[in-house]
């Protein structure tokens, strides 16, 4: 019999999604979107490791890679024409949003799953929409005093950044009337 | 812009796959089974507008699994330079043929598919997995109580990842 020396444990945690519904047009509002955060380089990554960096040097790195509310697209997968196949195109795009060294300030090694954490752009009747998992409602669920600091910051930090999107001046004449 | 926002609860199900292997032999494991997609190769068959292509990509990428990686960040190497002695990798995977039965129930079903899991060991501990159930991250969306394709991920995806996590390698016919 083959030794199967895994054990499986789960844990059910409540979580709150934020929709919003941004009445622009897709393609305006990720322009938008992407132009209040910052780019995580990989290959820059990949060189402060590979030299063994000072933490100094990293924080000075990459901060410098952050947008103004101090978040950065770690990744971004345009999921709609992948998903869509043979169909009707879709618009979407999956962007993977954090920031290393707000990662870095905890030691608990369950954060990795929860941050960075998923922001999602699609197309509804009325236009773009924004979806995210409160960040501090998911990593309630570790129950950890620091963890739920770190939440507490990246929720701030994507509700300025969605304000910032709000008074922005995409030009009003893009933004589809609401019905 | 005017904006309108909508908060919506709902229950998540963290699920927890402890292994007595590393780090290492866990995630080498893991990317010698699942191929990883090749994000440029999709971006040229969508700019040559050939759907067969990327279906026979996509289906290729699935090899022997039925699932691919969409992304991987390796977390733990930015964070052992802030001295914190962790390995951690973060997954996205998912088969995109799959994917088109939850979108075509939701746009919004990019939060969870594809399905994100995440390696990790602290330095003397065990590896572990944590991944969303999908069944539990897809149910808030009345759209897709029709949709069988969560119970199918859960089904499917599940014992891959605690076959990699047992003490020795089993086998893969899962399609």
């Amino acid at each position: 019999m083959t030794e199967r020396a895994f054990h499986v444990t789960s844990m059910t945690n409540p979580v709150e999604r934020i929709t919003v519904e941004t009445g622009f047009t897709y393609e305006k509002f990720v322009a938008a979107f992407e132009k209040q955060l910052g780019r995580y380089d990989r290959t820059v990554g990949a060189e402060l490791v590979k030299k063994n960096a000072s933490w100094e040097e990293v924080s000075a790195t990459v901060e410098a890679m952050a947008g103004p509310h101090g978040l950065m697209i770690m990744s971004h997968l345009e999921l709609g024409r992948t998903v869509s196949l043979k169909g009707t195109p879709r618009q979407c795009s999956l962007y993977l949003v954090g920031n290393p060294l707000i990662a870095s300030e905890t030691a608990d090694i369950r954060a990795g799953m929860l941050v960075p954490f998923r922001v999602e752009i699609y197309v509804e009747e009325n236009g773009a929409v924004l979806s995210y998992d409160r960040p501090s409602s998911s990593l309630a669920s570790l129950r950890n005093n620091t963890l739920n600091t770190l939440g507490v910051l990246l929720d701030e930090k994507m509700e300025s950044l969605i304000a910032s999107l709000a008074l922005s001046q995409i030009d009003p004449h893009e933004s589809k009337e609401r019905k | 812009m005017s904006t309108q926002i909508t908060r919506t609860p709902f229950t998540c199900e963290l699920l927890t796959i402890r292994s007595k292997k590393s780090f290492a032999e866990v995630t080498s494991e893991i990317e010698r089974l699942f191929q990883q997609y090749d994000f440029d190769k999709v971006q040229d068959f969508i700019r040559q507008g050939d759907p067969e292509k990327l279906a026979t990509y996509v289906k290729q990428i699935g090899e022997p699994t039925g699932f691919g990686i969409f992304y991987q960040l390796d977390e733990g190497s930015i964070q052992r330079l802030a001295g914190i002695p962790i390995e951690t990798k973060f997954y996205l995977f998912g088969n995109a043929t799959t994917a088109q039965g939850l979108f075509r129930c939701s746009a919004a079903a990019g939060l969870g598919a594809p399905v994100r899991f995440c390696v990790s060991q602290r330095a003397g501990e065990e590896t572990r997995i944590d991944i969303d159930l999908p069944t539990a991250f897809f149910s808030q969306f009345p759209e897709m109580r029709g949709s069988s394709v969560p119970a199918e991920l859960d089904k499917r995806m599940l014992p891959l990842l605690e076959n990699i996590a047992a003490q020795h390698a089993m086998g893969y016919g899962t399609k």
